[in-house]
């Protein structure tokens, strides 16, 4: 099976406080990998490792390697801004832009140079249908993105990652300001995508992690205590502390 | 302790029940071959009800724990453990009633028949004393030991059918079929309890055996 990022021996400090601790993981191509465990534990932060987010954070100091199309992405003279085209992210509260649907779409491609307006209006509509959003909103693309739903939103924010062609979505918990119809679109939605695009998604619920992913880690205290099939993960856990949290009886 | 827990126990105390009734039908049907007591008789095929009853209970205790507390990993293959050893149960539950329906239909057996069936009651009995406790307590090596200990009682079946194959009488050969039949809920009986230890092991190592 393809790997898309193989991450050696990565260690991430904040100041002089270590937040990741010799973490080792090869994450595979078109597969669903879901991040869990306890608040503070180094998910998100090793999340926004994969495409250089942590850089925006003062005091920030990374060792070790990530490696995506057999390059560190941590080497200097790796282009950032063609990364975070490469591994686009979708956060826990959507946030589209304050203009329309459309615009939302189309603006990373416009960054990009592309001004043809059949162009970007083919981009738009795939966007959209992929994120299973078009057919809600193809009638109104002009009007504010700042009028959908949450769940619309959130599905807009897909798209408009979409829209930059990524290989990687990253998701920090998704879903975790939705409701439960919304939270089931955006799953079913995972599920499609992940044909097309390799997705690692943060989340807090065992369930949703069951449900979509193919490969499960359990993060705790900035390590990563296990990382299987979620198969394995769920049904017979070689850790103790594994089995302790994904039951409950953590703590 | 959490809800799970406490859940989990209560079905578990129902399974543990199931299996102590049906350990007590076979002592009674076991009392038949030494005395063949038309009233014992109907008493272990009446407890067959209520064995059916705890079957349902551990059953929907269990769907009540998947529907409402998303078990996963070692709950969750309680859950499945339970349900499949109160199955098993209630299939030794059944060739307890068989039988004592057999000693109701007949006055009379054949003493060397008798004897081969209350020894090899006895041991099915010993073996499912011991496969329950070795659920309850979690003890896998015991789980591995009891299988592999040699099929006692399938050496005695074969024992018995070559000593009835030698008697000449006609009563005994008019009555072979039935009393074969009546051996083998002592037989199938053996087999159920092997698949306790089977579901056992599995619920402590998450692994499946087959011990055949």
């Amino acid at each position: 099976m393809e790997t898309i990022f193989k991450v050696e021996n990565l260690n991430l400090y904040y100041g002089a406080k270590q937040a990741l601790k010799s973490l080792n993981l090869d994450i595979r191509k078109h597969h669903v990998t879901a991040l869990i465990g306890p608040s503070g534990c180094g998910k998100s932060t090793f999340l926004r490792c994969l495409n250089r987010m942590n850089d925006l954070i003062e005091g920030c100091r990374i060792e070790g390697k990530v490696m995506m199309d057999n390059e560190n992405i941590f080497d200097r003279q790796v282009n950032v801004v063609e990364l975070r085209t490469k591994v686009g992210m979708v956060f826990q509260k959507p946030n589209p832009f304050p203009m329309s649907i459309f615009d939302n779409i189309a603006y990373g491609p416009r960054c990009q140079g592309i001004k043809n307006k059949k162009l970007l209006s083919e981009i738009v509509e795939r966007s959209l249908k992929q994120a299973a959003l078009w057919d809600e909103v193809h009638d109104r693309l002009h009007e504010s993105a700042m009028a959908l739903s949450g769940g619309q939103q959130q599905r807009l924010c897909i798209a408009r990652t979409i829209a930059m062609e990524p290989e990687v979505i990253l998701m920090d918990e998704p879903t975790s300001a939705l409701d439960p119809i919304a939270t089931a679109k955006i799953e079913e939605l995972i599920e499609e995508l992940k044909q097309e695009y390799t997705i690692v998604i943060v989340t807090h619920s065992m369930q949703q992690a069951s449900r979509v992913s193919d490969d499960t880690a359990f993060f705790l205290l900035g390590e990563i205590v296990e990382f299987n099939t979620t198969q394995d993960i769920f049904q017979n856990p070689a850790d103790k502390r594994t089995e302790d949290y994904i039951t409950g009886r953590f703590g | 302790m959490v809800k799970i827990d406490q859940e989990l126990d209560c079905m578990e105390a129902t399974l543990m029940k199931m299996g102590c009734r049906v350990i007590r039908m076979h002592e009674k049907a076991m009392t038949l071959f030494e005395e063949n007591n038309r009233d014992n008789a109907l008493a272990v095929i009446q407890s067959d009800e209520y064995i059916n009853k705890l079957e349902e209970e551990v059953n929907d205790q269990a769907i009540s724990a998947l529907a409402l507390l998303a078990p996963v990993a070692s709950d969750l293959r309680r859950i499945i453990t339970a349900i499949k050893i109160a199955t098993e149960l209630e299939r030794i539950g059944d060739y307890a009633k068989g039988i004592a329906s057999y000693m109701i239909c007949h006055d009379a057996i054949d003493s060397s028949v008798c004897e081969y069936a209350v020894e090899m009651e006895r041991q099915n009995i010993s073996m499912l004393e011991n496969a329950l406790e070795s659920y309850e307590k979690r003890d896998v090596e015991a789980a591995f030991a009891l299988p592999q200990d040699d099929r006692k009682n399938k050496i005695l079946l074969n024992e018995l059918k070559t000593k009835l194959l030698e008697k000449e009488d006609i009563e005994t050969y008019r009555h072979l079929f039935s009393i074969s039949a009546m051996l083998r809920n002592i037989e199938r009986s053996e087999d159920h309890i092997i698949n306790i230890c089977e579901h056992t092991i599995f619920l402590i190592k998450g692994q499946h055996y087959d011990f055949g």
